[in-house]
């Protein structure tokens, strides 16, 4: 983090190419974040534009001292997938993909929907916050401390939270696919 | 790697609640599921860089004003920036409420970069080079069977007459210098044997393991932009904006009679121009007057002017400069077969086509009036770059070479086993197009390549090539020999036994005459 300080502080003073440097050190992680969110390219490549253009438009607001240089940026990437949702005008409220019924309108990649259905009778049963901090946990790796600036929450709710969620979908798992998995377990 | 992360979930699991120990084998498989469920969600190496490349060169109104105030200048220096600072804010700030109309403008003026861009990608970022989907025959001009000399020629001969744009473009203007080439070059003979190409250059050796291939960037914020701003537009009799999403492929505009027409091809990033001839109506306007005496509407008939390279150049330069059209993707123009060629270049390197004629910007000119009649290929000079695997034995390319490269065969030989020398090769690009793309859009790549000169050209016919090109990225080259070589090469044209010339291969004779189709040469 000392390195981002240095090219945070250039970035400030108008050096463009330090803000590159950044881009390079955080975008595919973000664009991660937001696909994990959205499950389609071209969307996922849009917001992460906007996610981006913002942290280059505002990046003399960010103060160190408030968050880390990755955590804000997470920040930016959510607001900008919950405004991508709110603008959509669903009837529902939408807070990312698993939300929604098969009936919306909405384009997923083809390869994330058939890898999504293996999930999502589990999924919709959580919290969109359940959901999301099992997403940054599992699939993202973030430990408690960046969920919990991310999401605002306090480092121990986002355990709590977590763990929940873990609880709900290990009751889920079908007795079938549990003996199954023990069968292959014990070959 | 699923294994270890497992594993970690796991510990932070039994650490948070060592209750769950029990539950080992049910977390197992809720964690491989949802493992095996996570998307696939890498970011696309070109997005990635693509990306960048704004945010680099992206300046918000702050960054300017810091520029401006930051510099060191003299007073009187600043009274000037001060007042272009008091301009500039006033135009960003009524862009900013502008109709969407004008803001494609202001969007279109981003994307077109004062000099030439190129957005660096990942090795082989374009996929696999290969010669399925290539259209590699497009500007080799081949001669064709059944046509009689004279039409073999000026076959070959617009095959290589500067494009002047799609669906619509005018043909080569009468006294143009094009037109006085055709009727010129279309009384030499032209002969349809093979040559045997030999090398008579120097020592080469190629050194670098990998070089770039360059492709046209296609930007589709521009397209979009145009298209909205056409949705948006109130036609009165149909609502556009209702066709969201939509995406411009491409437009004409036309100045009317004397001007000219301006054909926009989005897809290909690329705008050509020709100029509308004056039609002037007879009298008499009935098409179906036969004779001599009949007049009927048609061109003027003026003689032509015949001009030096050099003022073909100055013209062309100047309806350039007049039009502000951005050459900085182009080298210092030729006059290439009564064109003027502003040529493509990467590193200091020419871009060629198959056929070994230059590959850039056209300029025709009107030799009657001096005006410039056509331009093609103008193109905004972003490019995206990506390295790629050298073929470094030369002798592999070499024997591609005396081969006649990739069209199989070096026509043009009055009798077999006449040779040409190819000389020392130089690097350059090959331009070529990308069909295999699954977005739909065709794409142009420029692949690193040696051109072998011709270094003996026969003057007492019409050569339709005048050098040999292989390209040497890897993939291209294996592609290439996979699919190429030992492939029957076309039939020499038929010859007639009848009286006339007695030359093989040249056709002459009358109707009716026995006509032979000598057996078609296969090469190895």
């Amino acid at each position: 983090m000392e390195e981002d300080i240095t090219l945070i502080e250039a970035s400030q003073n108008g050096d463009n190419n330090a803000f590159g440097e950044l881009y390079d050190k955080y975008v595919k992680s973000i664009y991660k974040f937001i696909y994990f969110k959205t499950h389609h390219k071209e969307t996922a490549e849009d917001l992460t534009s906007k996610t981006f253009m913002k942290a280059f438009e505002n990046i003399k607001t960010y103060q160190a001292e408030k968050a880390s240089f990755s955590v804000w940026l997470y920040k930016v990437a959510r607001n900008t997938v919950i405004d991508h949702y709110r603008t959509k005008k669903f009837d529902v409220n939408l807070d990312d993909i698993w939300n929604l019924s098969d009936k919306k309108n909405i384009v997923i990649d083809t390869d994330a929907r058939m890898k999504m259905e293996q999930v999502r009778e589990y999924m919709q049963e959580l919290s969109a916050v359940q959901r999301e901090i099992i997403m940054m946990r599992v699939w993202q790796g973030m430990n408690y401390k960046e969920i919990a600036e991310v999401t605002g929450k306090s480092e121990a709710n986002c355990r709590m939270t977590y763990l929940r969620g873990i609880k709900i979908l290990k009751d889920k798992v079908p007795f079938a696919t549990y003996l199954f998995f023990l069968v292959q377990y014990f070959k | 790697m699923q294994q270890d992360k497992m594993e970690n979930i796991l510990k932070d699991l039994y650490e948070l609640d060592p209750s769950l120990r029990q539950y080992g084998d049910k977390l197992n498989v809720l964690l491989q599921k949802l493992l095996e469920s996570e998307p696939d969600a890498e970011a696309d190496d070109r997005f990635v860089a693509k990306l960048r490349h704004e945010l680099v060169t992206h300046q918000t109104k702050q960054t300017f004003l810091n520029s401006i105030f930051n510099m060191n200048k003299t007073p009187f220096v600043a009274v000037g920036m001060v007042m272009t600072l008091a301009i500039v804010i006033t135009a960003s700030i009524a862009l900013v409420n502008l109709p969407a109309q004008k803001k494609m403008t202001k969007l279109v003026s981003i994307y077109a970069p004062s000099a030439q861009q190129t957005v660096e990608l990942a090795a082989n970022a374009f996929g696999k080079l290969s010669l399925g989907g290539q259209n590699i025959l497009n500007k080799a001009p081949m001669p064709s069977a059944n046509l009689p000399t004279s039409e073999v020629a000026r076959s070959a001969i617009d095959a290589i007459i500067p494009e002047v744009g799609f669906g619509g473009g005018a043909p080569a203007a009468p006294g143009s210098v094009a037109t006085k080439m055709m009727a010129d070059v279309s009384g030499m003979p032209y002969y349809n044997y093979q040559y045997n190409l030999v090398y008579a250059g120097d020592d080469f050796k190629i050194t670098d393991k990998q070089m770039p291939v360059y492709r046209l960037s296609a930007d589709e914020n521009i397209i979009k932009a145009v298209a909205q701003s056409v949705l948006s537009a109130d036609f009165g009799f149909i609502d556009l904006s209702k066709f969201g999403n939509a995406s411009v492929g491409s437009m004409s505009l036309s100045q009317g009679q004397g001007g000219y027409n301006i054909y926009l091809n989005f897809d290909q990033g690329r705008i050509s121009l020709d100029k509308n001839q004056p039609y002037i109506a007879y009298a008499e306007p009935s098409i179906a007057c036969l004779g001599s005496d009949c007049k009927r509407g048609g061109y003027p008939e003026q003689t032509y002017n015949q001009l030096s390279d050099g003022e073909l150049i100055k013209i062309a330069n100047a309806f350039i400069d007049k039009y502000n059209i951005n050459k900085t993707a182009y080298g210092a123009p030729v006059v290439e077969n009564g064109a003027i060629v502003y040529p493509v270049m990467f590193d200091g390197k020419l871009s060629y086509d198959f056929g070994g004629y230059l590959n850039g910007m056209r300029v025709t000119v009107n030799s009657m009036d001096m005006s410039v009649q056509s331009i093609s290929e103008i193109i905004n000079p972003i490019f995206e770059k990506s390295n790629y695997e050298i073929e470094t034995d030369f002798n592999r390319i070499l024997k591609v070479a005396q081969m006649g490269g990739f069209n199989g065969g070096f026509y043009g030989a009055a009798k077999e086993g006449e040779s040409l020398n190819l000389g020392t090769p130089k690097y350059v690009y090959l331009h070529q197009y990308d069909y295999s793309t699954n977005d739909g859009r065709v794409r142009e790549l420029y692949i690193p390549a040696l051109l072998f000169p011709i270094t003996d050209l026969p003057k007492d016919r019409y050569m339709y090539q005048t050098s040999v090109i292989v390209p040497i990225a890897k993939d291209f080259l294996d592609s290439y020999v996979g699919n190429g070589i030992g492939v029957p090469t076309p039939l020499p044209m038929p010859y007639t036994t009848g009286a006339g010339s007695s030359e093989p291969g040249v056709v002459s004779g009358s109707p009716g005459s026995g006509v032979v189709y000598p057996d078609a040469p296969i090469n190895y």
